[in-house]
């Protein structure tokens, strides 16, 4: 009965046609090269007087780890962040993208951003390309009607929790989320509770790991820790340094004159006529 | 590896929603859990959405698709609602849920029940399934869990039940 649904073609928005090519091609054996992928553990979750962000610092690309120290926290307005999982690029340019429309829309209307304003934005965007935008996010801040916080999904689905984890370490994180959570928590045991669900993602989860990243939005503004905690630093560098005491080695010196090259002529040539 | 490839899989609602009319009104109920394969994504999801004052709607199937109808209608109903300085009625609800299931069937995947009270009719439940037909219903269940319910609903559901009977149906 839905066979013949399916065979009338759509009316309108984008193609996707060449995205069912390439799926075809992938399925025959024919791999398209990888994109770098934010292998993730992303968090957030809402204390007493504003929104915690939290996220790990690795960026991987299939089995190979390509940034040690990546940020996933971006900035979407100075009262929103938002914390990005997928392919890296994805992320990125999204929320460039909207975070460009909320400057505009400020300069236009002269308030500040509303976080359900990102949101749509957000949704709208990711919905329109069904998917093939692999971003997945979770959204956060502070605006005239309280604090809030989002998860959002690469198909456009949004969902309000009171806490979140998104990427691969998710599972990892939301264990720790559902065994500590409540409600008002203070900031100090917000940061400990995002930092301890960050270091499960880090520890469990294979695609996610090295340094903690987390933002504190309040009403009264955002304070941004980068590199909160670093639980894998490098512990095989020298503390002394290196140093190369014999010098580069000369090995021949031949040293060729200007004049055995040039031919000078002396009182030659016409002098030129008017 | 495989439970990698789930998580990355599009969000869809394995989902219960009912809606149910009595003598005064309509009351509708739902789950609210939203999966990904195998992993809850959300244990405390909403899955009943608020369209006007007087008209929810019972979401089921694509979370990203229910949301876009479900926005979109909420959008063009409080212009409706403007221009017509009243209400909307439970109908035309239904009816721009049914325009937009219907026009855009080969895109979405989603199933509502829409509910809600208004002067002319009253209580008014509306089904609009996959394809985007409109059907009218004093009783409609819907979502991956409703094919436990058909039996009871047909043994219980009874003309002119009061509100607290038809409360007590939904648990």
């Amino acid at each position: 009965m839905s066979k013949s649904v399916i065979e009338t073609p759509p009316k309108g928005g984008f193609s996707f046609d060449l995205c069912k090519r390439n799926e075809m091609l992938a399925k025959k054996g024919v791999n398209p090269p990888s994109f770098r992928k934010t292998g993730t553990t992303i968090v957030g979750l809402i204390f007493q007087d504003g929104v915690i962000l939290g996220a790990d610092t690795r960026a991987t690309e299939g089995p190979i780890v390509c940034d040690k120290n990546c940020e996933k926290i971006h900035y979407m307005a100075p009262n929103i962040y938002c914390c990005g999982a997928g392919t890296a690029a994805d992320t990125e340019a999204v929320t460039d993208m909207v975070s460009s429309q909320l400057q505009l829309h400020r300069y236009h209307t002269g308030r500040e951003s509303r976080v359900v304003t990102a949101l749509t934005l957000l949704k709208r965007h990711l919905f329109n390309y069904q998917g093939y935008v692999s971003a997945a996010l979770v959204l956060g801040g502070v605006d005239v009607t309280g604090p809030h916080l989002h998860t959002i999904y690469p198909h456009g689905s949004t969902d309000t929790l009171p806490f979140a984890t998104m990427g691969s370490g998710s599972l990892a994180a939301m264990a720790v989320f559902e065994s500590n959570y409540r409600e008002g928590l203070t900031r100090d045991e917000g940061i400990k509770l995002v930092t301890e669900a960050i270091c499960s993602g880090i520890f469990n989860d294979l695609g996610s790991g090295s340094n903690v990243d987390i933002c504190v939005i309040t009403k009264g503004g955002k304070e941004y820790l980068r590199n909160h905690l670093q639980p894998n630093p490098r512990t095989y560098t020298s503390s002394k340094g290196y140093s190369f005491p014999k010098k580069t080695e000369v090995l021949l010196t031949k040293i060729t004159p200007l004049k055995e090259k040039v031919e000078i002529i002396e009182g030659g040539g016409d002098v030129m006529e008017e | 590896m495989d439970l990698d490839m789930n998580v990355n899989a599009p969000h869809s609602m394995g989902t219960t929603i009912i809606g149910v009319t009595y003598n005064g009104g309509v009351v509708l109920g739902a789950d609210s859990r939203t999966s990904t394969g195998m992993y809850v994504a959300n244990r405390a999801s909403d899955k009943i959405t608020q369209l006007t004052d007087n008209v929810y709607v019972c979401r089921s199937g694509s979370a990203a698709d229910s949301q876009i109808v479900s926005d979109y209608v909420r959008y063009f109903l409080h212009q409706h609602t403007i221009q017509l300085g009243q209400p909307a009625t439970v109908k035309v609800a239904a009816n721009l849920i049914r325009l937009l299931s219907y026009n855009n069937k080969n895109m979405l995947q989603t199933g509502l029940i829409v509910g809600g009270w208004d002067k002319y009719e009253g209580g008014k439940i509306y089904g609009i399934p996959l394809g985007g037909t409109l059907i009218e219903q004093p009783f409609a269940i819907g979502g991956s869990g409703s094919s436990y319910l058909y039996g009871f609903f047909d043994q219980a559901w009874k003309e002119g039940m009061t509100k607290e009977e038809a409360e007590v149906h939904l648990f």
